[in-house]
């Protein structure tokens, strides 16, 4: 339950917000007579009301963090296209010299598969990730970092390649 | 998200409550999509190209409330706990950003760079997070409201029945919330 104090201010707020300069002074004049701490607080509401435009501080401030965290995510799930060459000599060693269904081949085989996602060869990349899922999801379970990283950029290679249906399988799974 | 749909939800969280378990498999697919909406309507007034940008909290939030060890008593509960915990992503996203600035990230070496800068701004959420909680210690019902608003982009009417009051009353309430919130945020000179 809120402070009686608190429900005065509102009310009184409540009533002075729409009215006309002139006859929300008059109302302040009458309702806080004598108290002209309850005045000041009312005013100062008023004149925030004003001042502020609307919701757009908070609107805003939500707005930015989200997209923040939006590309701090990005960064994860894509890698640039210029470096494909790099991604393919590391992917084509480790898969030479390492045993089959190692996970560190598996995790040259997710980044070189989200090269070449953004470099729109689609083809190439689907098989890359799809394996990589395999293997990191087997040996890691599906709440690992990196795991979420390989599904998250499957998810990512069908969206853009126009599969949505295919990009549904790839959302995180439950815990 | 159709209303059959938010039916369906209720059905299958009171069902997953009473112990029915193929439920939970039926139920995820379709919070997924109801984060999806509560994303869509956060971000409401934004460029199309940052609704993209929402995957990243849809995402975590999902992970986060299919760990959750909650006794769901519906769709509105569900809302509720879904605000709260996007509140929460963005607040500990902002946190690590705040803390990489002050105490990992160069500093800005040039006018240009200040400038580039100006846009990152995590302390304004953790302002909002910090004036918001002082605003629920003295009145609760506003600040939830606040935060199913504007954190779980739920619609007025949703507000509304999630804290058992009309829209006019969370209109009202909202109004005075905001004027708030702003002088916390922004004290007078």
């Amino acid at each position: 339950m809120a402070h009686p104090r608190w429900r005065a201010i509102e009310a009184l707020f409540q009533r002075a917000a729409d009215l006309e300069a002139s006859a929300r002074e008059a109302l302040l004049d009458a309702a806080c007579a004598g108290d002209r701490e309850l005045r000041r607080d009312v005013e100062t509401l008023l004149r925030a009301e004003r001042h502020s435009g609307g919701d757009a501080f908070i609107t805003d401030a939500i707005g930015r963090e989200v997209r923040s965290l939006g590309e701090a995510w990005d960064t994860s799930a894509t890698v640039p296209a210029d470096v494909e060459p790099l991604l393919r000599v590391a992917y084509e060693e480790r898969r030479a010299g390492l045993p089959a269904g190692h996970w560190h081949t598996a995790l040259s085989a997710s980044a070189l598969g989200a090269c070449l996602t953004a470099l729109g060869r689609y083809r190439e990349s689907e098989p890359l990730l799809t394996a990589a899922v395999h293997v990191l999801e087997t040996q890691f379970g599906t709440r690992d970092g990196r795991t979420v990283q390989a599904r998250v950029r499957l998810e990512r290679l069908y969206a853009a390649w126009g599969r949505p249906a295919d990009a549904v399988q790839y959302r995180p799974r439950p815990l | 998200m159709a209303e059959r749909d938010r039916t369906e939800v209720s059905q299958l969280l009171d069902a997953w409550r009473g112990g029915d378990a193929a439920a939970l498999e039926r139920l995820l697919p379709l919070v997924y999509d109801e984060l999806h909406a509560l994303a869509r309507r956060q971000m409401r007034g934004e460029r199309p190209d940052h609704t993209l940008q929402t995957t990243a909290l849809i995402h975590e939030a999902y992970l986060r409330l299919c760990g959750a060890d909650v006794a769901w008593e519906g769709r509105v509960h569900f809302l509720a706990v879904a605000a709260q915990t996007m509140r929460r992503i963005l607040v500990d996203h902002a946190r690590a950003r705040s803390r990489t600035k002050r105490g990992g990230g160069a500093a800005p070496v040039t006018l240009d760079d200040a400038l580039a800068a100006a846009p990152d701004r995590p302390d304004d959420l953790l302002a909002l997070d910090e004036a918001l909680g002082r605003l629920s210690a003295l009145d609760e019902r506003k600040g939830r409201a606040v935060e199913l608003h504007y954190f779980g982009g739920l619609t007025y009417d949703e507000t509304a029945a999630a804290l058992g009051v009309s829209p006019a009353t969370i209109d009202r309430e909202l109004r005075l919330a905001k004027a708030w919130l702003y002088r916390e945020m922004r004290p007078e000179g």
